[in-house]
């Protein structure tokens, strides 16, 4: 288990837990980003910008900081 | 009347359907968020009235930010007949929750997963009978861009609107949780919509690799910025011209031989008030109109949430996000809507960052200012830079503000934004948007900017003693402050009727020196130097950029001494960046 702005990039994901409060769970989850759901990581701007993640066919980008309070496992 | 309300989450095309129901040009974008406020339309459906209200996009209706607050206070103060439920059909593994929130809430609702065209490109399959079954409620399958399954959704909505139930309020305490609606969607979704196990690569990916690149996407975006204003000057200023020329010979054909019996205080007010001020106004009608076009496709393309991409990094360290960055680009077209478009933002202190910075945005009435200023100052082969030069400062001036007042409004939000895929603009609506930009522009000239010129002509030819006029008398009392910067005394009426509205300046000079808009260029290098006539540019692009901006500001921040700061800091700085300039430009000489 890693947090999320630990992931390697280009890889595929599986959402273990979010470690947030509800209204940022709320704005996570309206991604699709909940405990047990697939994403792929796309992209990550350069000079700790924000990482770009793919679940299902929605693409959305989100800030490392937030990245870090989200535990995930790569996806076999 | 029958009331339906438009819902669904941002981007999903609600603004589309509504326009294409109802014929209206509501501004549409891909950009989640475009939408702020309430829109609403009648319409014939099922041989009765239908009131259509146009909604902004949520999320969640279990939500409390300033954007959701405004649906959550329709639902709970204005009775619905129906909901007509907007989803993405390509995502609804995300979009269902919300649909199921609205249908527990006891709305009737009709389902219409909009974008049927990218869902089958995408290889999404869909079991359209099973999905109508399982929800119990109409299900469509439309594409609102290219009017797909219309015939369908206007039965679904015409049996809707000719059914005798009485109209409900929406029971959100009865609305599931985000996580418990979600578990029902992905039970409700099993079997009936799936996509594929790898989606095709499509266009976007190729375009993202080298516009979202980590080296290229910078400079690229530079370089489209850049491309815009030199089209917006290479393509506008020649139209501008021929539009001057016109109006010229108009008044010199006919104009002045139809106003020659008239008394001359009066030819005077009519030729060199109202004709000059408001004509010298109108030649930038074609300027604003290409600008306009090339703002239509940047905004529906796609590209802004690549910009916040982009941005996001440097825009963090001065306590903003990307969106911050992205309503400063939409402040170029205006600044209100950019002021509203910060309700996506749900901190209030980082809201308040935002609001301070984009009244220095360089909005399309200053550009007006700036395309002519940089005429006249520089050789027509400079001048586009010049003007691409400007909008650098003025990103540079909203940086250092931010800066400066990041530890006062001090914010961090969860900040997520969907990259939603590029999409080719229709021509249709960015010319609607366009020229519905450049009537609202003819309807201030017919108005308010007539009125401010009538205002410099009466200031400027109303006696006040020692043969001086008031405008005269304004700029003695202004004196200390202006001199120090270098603007002559006779301009500060023209920074007065400024402080109303950007699109009254140019009108206002032309006034001030008597000359029409063809020898305004020439008469302003007679009476100011370089330098002054510098300094005079600077300070119109830094201080407040009208009065509409202030009320905005006003309006959503909810608070007097906010707005007082707004405006004292953009006057302030733009005195101090004039003096700055002005003065140390002496000492190199
Ligand atoms: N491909 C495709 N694009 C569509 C369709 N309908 C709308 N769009 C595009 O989707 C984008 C969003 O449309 P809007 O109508 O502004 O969406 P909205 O739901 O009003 O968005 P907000 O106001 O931000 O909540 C625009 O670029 C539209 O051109 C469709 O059927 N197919
Ligand atoms: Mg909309």
């Amino acid at each position: 288990m890693l947090s999320l702005d630990k992931f390697p990039l280009g890889c595929k994901g599986v959402v273990d837990s979010l470690d947030l409060s509800d209204e940022a769970f709320r704005r996570v989850a309206a991604f699709g980003l909940i405990p047990g759901s697939h994403f792929s990581l796309m992209r990550s701007a350069p000079f700790g910008g924000p990482l770009v993640l793919e679940v299902g066919s929605t693409r959305f980008l989100l800030r490392r900081s937030l990245a870090s309070l989200i535990q995930v496992r790569v996806a076999e | 009347m029958k009331r339906f309300a438009l819902l669904g989450l941002p981007n999903t095309g609600k603004s589309t359907v509504f326009n294409r129901l109802t014929g209206m040009s509501q501004r549409v974008g891909n950009w989640p968020g475009l939408t702020v406020e309430l829109t609403s339309a009648r319409l014939l459906l099922g041989g009765k009235m239908v009131e259509l209200v146009d909604l902004p996009g949520v999320n969640d209706l279990t939500g409390y930010s300033d954007d959701e607050a405004v649906v959550r206070d329709v639902l709970m103060s204005t009775a619905f007949d129906a909901a007509i439920l907007l989803l993405n059909a390509a995502q609804l593994d995300r979009q269902l929750p919300l649909a199921l929130q609205v249908l527990a809430s006891g709305l009737p609702a009709v389902v219409v997963l909009n974008m049927a065209d990218e869902a089958r490109l995408l290889g999404i399959s869909l079991d359209l009978p099973l999905l109508r079954q399982r929800l119990g409620v109409p299900v469509v399958l439309v594409s609102a861009k290219r009017m797909e399954g219309w015939p369908a959704l206007l039965e679904a909505l015409n049996r809707q609107a000719a059914s005798a139930a009485v109209a409900s309020h929406a029971q959100l305490e009865r609305v599931p949780e985000t996580q418990q609606a979600i578990m029902q969607a992905r039970a409700l979704l099993a079997g009936c919509w799936r996509l594929p196990a790898v989606l095709p690569a499509g266009i976007t990916e190729k375009v993202d690799a080298w516009l979202m690149h980590s080296c290229w996407g910078l400079p690229l975006f530079f370089a489209c910025m850049a491309l815009l204003f030199n089209l917006t000057y290479q393509i506008g200023t020649p139209l501008q011209g021929w539009v001057g020329d016109g109006l010229d010979w108009f008044k010199e054909a006919a104009l002045q031989h139809w106003l020659a019996p008239l008394p001359a205080i009066v030819q005077s007010l009519l030729l060199e008030g109202v004709w000059q001020g408001v004509s010298t106004v109108l030649t930038f009608a074609p300027i604003l109109f290409v600008f306009f076009i090339l703002m239509a496709l940047v905004e529906d393309s796609g590209y802004l949430a690549r910009a916040a991409y982009l941005t996001d990094a440097f825009m963090a360290r001065l306590g903003l996000d990307g969106r911050g960055f992205v309503m400063q680009l939409m402040g170029f077209g205006c600044n209100v809507p950019a002021i509203l478009g910060t309700r996506v933002m749900r901190e209030r202190q980082q809201r308040l960052l935002t609001m301070l910075i984009v009244p220095f945005s360089l909005c399309s009435a200053r550009l007006q200012v700036v395309v002519f200023f940089a005429g006249i100052l520089f050789t027509p082969h400079q001048a586009p830079w010049v003007l691409l030069l400007l909008y650098l400062l003025s990103f540079v001036v909203a940086i250092f503000t931010a800066w400066l007042f990041k530890h006062r409004y001090r914010g961090n939000e969860a900040f997520l934004l969907e990259l939603p895929p590029y999409r080719l603009p229709g021509m249709r609506h960015m010319l609607i948007r366009a020229v519905g930009e450049v009537r609202a522009f003819l309807e201030l000239a017919s108005s308010f900017i007539l009125m401010g010129v009538v205002l410099v002509w009466l200031v400027s030819h109303i006696p006040a003693g020692d043969n001086k006029t008031l405008a005269d008398m304004l700029g003695t009392v202004l004196a200390p402050v202006l001199d120090p910067i270098g603007i002559r005394h006779e301009l500060a009426v023209a920074l007065l009727v400024g402080f109303v509205a950007k699109e009254i300046l140019l009108g206002g000079l032309a006034v001030i020196y008597g000359v029409p808009e063809a020898g305004l260029g020439a008469a302003l290098l007679h009476h100011l130097d370089w330098a002054s006539a510098m300094s005079f540019l600077i300070f119109t692009l830094v201080y407040v950029p009208c009065l509409s901006t202030v009320a905005a500001i006003r309006r959503e921040s909810r608070s007097r001494s906010f707005t007082a700061l707004s405006v004292g800091w953009s006057v302030l700085l733009a005195w101090l960046l004039c003096f700055a300039f002005y003065q140390g430009l002496h000492l190199l000489r």
